[in-house]
């Protein structure tokens, strides 16, 4: 799934490490949602939204 | 999903328990083993003290790595210091469900061979190898892929 994670993480001036804190995972997990190699469970997707003040539509796009 | 769901506190505590059932387990394995006549099974024995050992230490590297040098650790290192967030899990389970899945062909070869003579103790020893075999390399390629 596609996903403009990193895009938002730059624009926001934080690491993968500091995401990750914040999120509550990983940084291996933030790199690894980052380049759509996986995908967030939904409360982690949502919680990722909310961190960045947008919705989970906005961020996350299905491939088609 | 968080690995923040417990405290800091009952986290060391599990891990604690954790680690003295390990050597407590192993500790009395070597002992029943050693408490034999055959010296196969002392034999035996030294090897479970040996990898309980080698089980141990690596615990322990992991769970150091997992709480004091958390922005170089690994997924096997949160895995062992139950720190795991959710990618970690999915690596974990996709490694245990090879293991579970391979143990089937792998169990009915061993008591295939087992009806061909060969001796019980060398028959299990490659069952438990390949068995460890295949969760590392299901786990290595599931972190890789993920």
């Amino acid at each position: 799934m596609l996903n403009d994670v990193r895009a938002l993480r730059e624009a926001a001036g934080l690491s993968q490490a500091a995401l990750g804190t914040a999120l509550g995972v990983s940084r291996q997990t933030v790199n690894s949602i980052e380049t759509g190699k996986y995908d967030p469970s939904l409360p982690l997707a949502i919680t990722i939204a909310r961190h960045f003040g947008t919705t989970v539509e906005e961020i996350f796009h299905v491939e088609d | 999903m968080s690995r923040t769901d417990r405290s800091p506190r009952r986290i060391a505590l599990g891990l604690a328990a954790g680690g003295l059932a390990a050597i407590v387990f192993t500790v009395s394995l070597w002992l029943l083993l050693h408490s034999q006549d055959s010296s196969s099974a002392r034999s035996m024995g030294n090897g479970v003290l040996v990898g309980g050992a080698a089980g141990f230490v690596a615990a322990v590297v992991g769970v150091w790595r997992a709480y004091r040098r958390r922005d170089s650790s690994t997924t096997a290192d949160r895995v062992f210091a139950r720190e795991a967030d959710e990618r970690d899990l999915t690596v974990w389970r996709s490694a245990t469900s090879a293991v579970g899945i391979a143990a089937l062909p792998l169990t009915a070869t061993a008591a295939v061979v087992l009806q061909l003579g060969v001796p019980v103790a060398a028959v299990m020893a490659v069952l438990l190898i390949s068995e460890l075999l295949v969760l590392v390399g299901a786990f290595l390629v599931a972190d890789r892929r993920l």
